[in-house]
């Protein structure tokens, strides 16, 4: 609750004889926390982790010799001690902020250590390791600052790996998969959830460039999240999950549609029965599980998980595919009178139209009927939607005028 | 509980740092001492100079010819491979052959890891990566390199698959 408005209200209480006028102040100081200062300490780690990163850059710096070791060493160990003080003494914030800042100069400062003394990398190692350290940290001291620095880290490792070594690093999947997901599952929230599904995303599509998969391997990944979604009993792990993996799969679509219009792809392209056989099975598992879930509608969603590619005009389809989506999406929404539905359904079939408009944009400007007809549709459907709308709530106005 | 985790974790991360730099020092005392021969195949090619404390090295084990290549499928830019040395009849050590998996090096055999580049269309040769190519020190460590000769380079190889150059004379 916001603290003005508590405020308020608890000079309500009081007046009425609720509460006394002390026990309003000790329940107002348990919201002092959420002041602008969170924003400036954020601000603040942010900067002085950049200068510490410049300074590792410098030419002082990138000399092997004891003294470097030694100077690094001495600002970890200073800003932990100085975190964990602050931290019980002072301010939780201020003194997980040091703390973070520990953990930057620590990553940061092995990975100078690693470039002076010229250590060959064959793996994404002290990725792994700066990642561990990081869920310990966060184990420690559970704030949730940590977590997101931890799971950028994580990120981040995955795909040095893919960049560096062109290959996937299990173990980082592990770490992230054994120990993020311990966190994310106990202490559901919004930001931990979409950053973790996000993460999952990516790595995916580590896993599936570093290995040279067909690209649409990310086909049956994505779905994965998304089963994944369905089948956690939390609410919010089951929206984010599976928001994010129809955002995946949809920037996939778009990105397919430009590909299937290459002969020479199609032509390379070599299309596994094995990968059939598995989307088949998964695509029925999902299809069961929606049924017993009795939410037969959101199967719609699954349209976007259709290997396309297999079939012949793919690249059209991939298109209708997508534009099936947004519009199901659209009246969905309307019917159910889900905001964000609706919001989502208008931003994936301003992206379909964006797609299709570069596609043939450039060479045939004549389709401008086509974009008419898209347009012209899109007020129609917003016109009787709106209609249906207005007559759901006109039927409910019994008590409740909204 | 968490107390004592505090002063683990902090431990743990001041053992990793130093760990890392200690390691460089035992490089010298447990390597395996290897010659390897500077490239000089084109006479024209740029000798480079130590001037500003670094300097980028090719070696002879750099280019891999096709007919010791192991490795069958597909490779992509800067994968780890596997590359098996011997050392000749003069001192110097050459590639034998390159693979995906480790090989087992016999008394006289050392196996490198590299990380692969490119292939050259036109000699189908490989070319490959050590991470020992780009070489740090003092401006005036090596004043006695004589840019018209090919060079020796003593590399110190860790059974830990690190590596370091310790000497770079000229050949005679």
């Amino acid at each position: 609750m916001n603290k003005t408005k508590l405020k308020q209200e608890g000079k309500k209480w009081v007046a009425e004889g609720i509460i006394s006028e002390q026990q309003l102040e000790r329940i107002l100081e348990t919201y002092k926390q959420k002041d602008p200062n969170f924003i400036i300490i954020v601000f603040a780690v942010l900067l002085t982790g950049l200068g510490f990163l410049t300074f590792i850059m410098s030419d002082w710096a990138q000399v092997a010799h004891f003294s470097r070791v030694f100077v690094i060493l001495a600002a970890i160990v200073g800003l932990y001690i100085l975190g964990d003080i602050l931290y019980r003494k002072r301010s939780e914030l201020l003194g997980v902020s040091f703390v973070i800042l520990g953990y930057i100069v620590f990553g940061a400062g092995m990975l100078l250590i690693l470039n002076i003394y010229t250590v060959e990398l064959f793996s994404a190692w002290p990725f792994l390791i700066w990642s561990v350290i990081g869920l310990l940290l966060y184990f420690i001291y559970e704030h949730k600052l940590i977590f997101v620095v931890g799971l950028l880290v994580t990120t981040a490792g995955q795909i040095y790996s893919g960049m560096e070594f062109a290959s996937f690093s299990w173990l980082i999947l592990i770490v992230f998969i054994v120990g993020y997901t311990h966190f994310v599952y106990h202490h559901a929230n919004y930001v931990f959830s979409y950053l973790f599904a996000i993460s999952f995303s990516l790595q995916m599509v580590v896993l599936t460039i570093a290995n040279a998969y067909e690209y649409y391997w990310l086909i049956v990944l994505f779905l994965a999240l998304y089963v994944i979604g369905e089948l956690l009993p939390k609410e919010i792990l089951k929206k984010t999950f599976q928001y994010i993996s129809l955002l995946s799969i949809f920037l996939f679509g778009m990105y397919q549609s430009f590909l299937l219009q290459e002969s020479f792809f199609i032509q390379d392209m070599n299309l596994q029965t094995s990968f059939i056989i598995v989307w088949g099975l998964a695509i029925l598992g999902t299809v069961i599980l929606k049924l017993l879930t009795r939410s037969q509608l959101e199967l719609i969603d699954l349209v976007l998980f259709l290997p396309i590619c297999y079939l012949p005009f793919s690249y059209v389809l991939g298109l209708v595919s997508l534009f099936i989506f947004s519009i199901a999406w659209l009246l969905l929404g309307y019917r159910k009178e889900d905001h964000e539905k609706v919001l989502l359904g208008t931003v994936s079939f301003l992206l379909s139209t964006f797609t299709v408009y570069i596609q043939f944009g450039w060479d045939a400007m004549n389709k401008s009927l086509f974009f008419l007809v898209g347009g012209i549709l899109l007020f129609s459907i917003s016109f009787f939607l709106e209609k249906q709308r207005r007559a759901i709530v006109d039927s409910n106005k019994g008590g409740n005028t909204k | 509980m968490k107390r004592l985790l505090v002063y683990g974790v902090i431990l743990l991360q001041i053992v990793i740092i130093s760990g890392i730099a200690w390691q460089d020092t035992l490089i010298d005392e447990y390597g395996q001492s290897i010659q390897l021969l500077q490239d000089q195949q084109d006479p024209l090619k740029y000798n480079s100079l130590f001037e500003f404390g670094s300097m980028r090295m090719e070696y002879e084990i750099n280019t891999i010819p096709h007919e010791k290549w192991d490795i069958s499928e597909e490779i992509h830019y800067q994968e780890v491979i596997h590359v098996l040395l011997e050392e000749n009849e003069n001192g110097y050590y050459e590639v034998i052959k390159a693979a995906n998996d480790k090989v087992e090096p016999s008394s006289d055999q050392i196996v490198l890891q590299a990380k692969y580049n490119y292939t050259d269309s036109i000699t189908d040769n490989h070319r490959v990566q050590y991470g020992f190519e780009e070489i740090h020190g003092e401006v005036d460590e090596y004043q006695h390199l004589d840019s018209g000769k090919q060079w020796v380079v003593t590399v110190k190889v860790a059974p830990w698959n690190q590596n370091k150059v310790v000497a770079i004379e000229n050949k005679e």
